[in-house]
């Protein structure tokens, strides 16, 4: 998933050092997302546009929320195609094989957990639309 | 010269006249050039926002009978923290004091900070209050029984984030946590149960 990150600030800070981060940035569509990075300290990329891998951590009102409903960048609204069972292609260095499933969105892949997707009717290619507790970085390509 | 004595006289009821007194130089009213406008602004926020933790803290503490005890180790230790703004204090499993503060939370800047307020303010909304704990007192009750909670921890993971299994209302989940090494509670979060397992 492509986002512009426009402001990278500091999160858990305690006596000068820095344990986790907030990406805000914006999407390929325009969607407004904040992205949480416990992983990585990406605040020289402010500014930039970078390829990221993207879990929907904490999935939840699926198929019940609304697209027009109330969200905020920390929680928003994904839209997408269920895609079910996703090989992470191996570009992606940083990323530890877990099992998940993924949607695919307007603005590219977004990985989910099969955890959250337990008691949910869904096959492939079936929309679904939920929000989340957090976006989590799992791992970023630079573009050049 | 009235509005002085008013803001003196504010200020005097919350820190005392000595404190007041230092508290008017760090706002610069002893140079010149200060703008009583804003004097005021940054005092009132100032005041307010010392009021505010005061309840919050109030509120949320947890105390034990243990208390002076652990505080009396951080001491003699040489260890720098905020005795006003201690929510709980204890020792874990392994004999090592943890505490966790009031803490942090920068409405200017309200990704960064640290202790129960930024656990709050970032870890609440669709994240710990779909596990039952909503309020800032419940997540301090929380994270007590955690840290309190003789089980071993289930794994540590690259980054230093200490993975707990824990028991919710709605299963089991896991929390991640980053203590300071000398045992502050720097913030807490739900962590991935998947990459929970990948820890084992």
């Amino acid at each position: 998933m492509i986002v512009l990150f426009k402001k990278v600030n500091q999160g858990a800070t305690y006596q000068e050092k820095i344990y986790d981060y907030w990406i805000h940035g914006q999407t390929e569509s325009g969607l407004k997302v904040v992205l949480y990075d416990s992983r990585f300290d990406l605040r020289e990329h402010e500014g930039k546009v970078v390829n990221c891998l993207i879990l929907a951590f904490m999935a939840q009102d699926i198929n019940s929320i609304k697209e027009n409903e109330e969200s905020d960048p920390y929680h928003p609204i994904i839209k997408g195609t269920f895609e079910g069972d996703y090989n992470v292609s191996s570009k992606w260095k940083n990323y530890k094989k877990v099992d998940r499933y993924a949607v695919s969105t307007n603005d590219g892949i977004m990985l989910i957990s099969k955890n959250d997707l337990e008691n949910i009717d869904l096959n492939i290619g079936d929309e679904i639309i939920f929000t989340v507790g957090r976006l989590d970085l799992l791992d970023w390509i630079p573009i050049k | 010269m009235k509005t002085m004595t008013k803001i003196i006289g504010c200020i005097d009821n919350f820190y005392g006249l000595d404190k007041a007194t230092n508290e008017l130089k760090n706002f610069g009213l002893f140079e010149n050039h200060v703008n009583p406008d804003i004097l005021i602004d940054q005092l009132t926020n100032e005041i307010w926002d010392k009021t505010y933790k005061q309840l919050l803290v109030d509120w949320c503490k947890i105390e034990q009978n243990t208390d002076q005890e652990y505080i009396s180790k951080l001491e003699e230790n040489g260890i720098k923290f905020t005795e006003e703004e201690i929510i709980w204090i204890t020792q874990n499993s392994e004999g090592k004091i943890i505490w966790l503060e009031l803490g942090q939370h920068n409405y200017l800047n309200p990704d960064k900070g640290s202790g129960l307020e930024h656990i709050h303010q970032k870890h609440t909304i669709l994240q710990l209050d779909k596990w039952g704990y909503k309020t800032p007192k419940q997540q301090a009750e929380f994270l007590l029984s955690v840290i309190s909670d003789p089980n071993p921890i289930f794994g540590v993971d690259d980054k230093g984030w200490i993975v707990y299994q824990v028991d919710t209302d709605i299963g089991v989940k896991y929390l991640g946590l980053q203590i300071g090494d000398n045992g502050y509670i720097v913030t807490a979060r739900p962590y991935d149960p998947d990459d929970a397992k990948n820890l084992i």
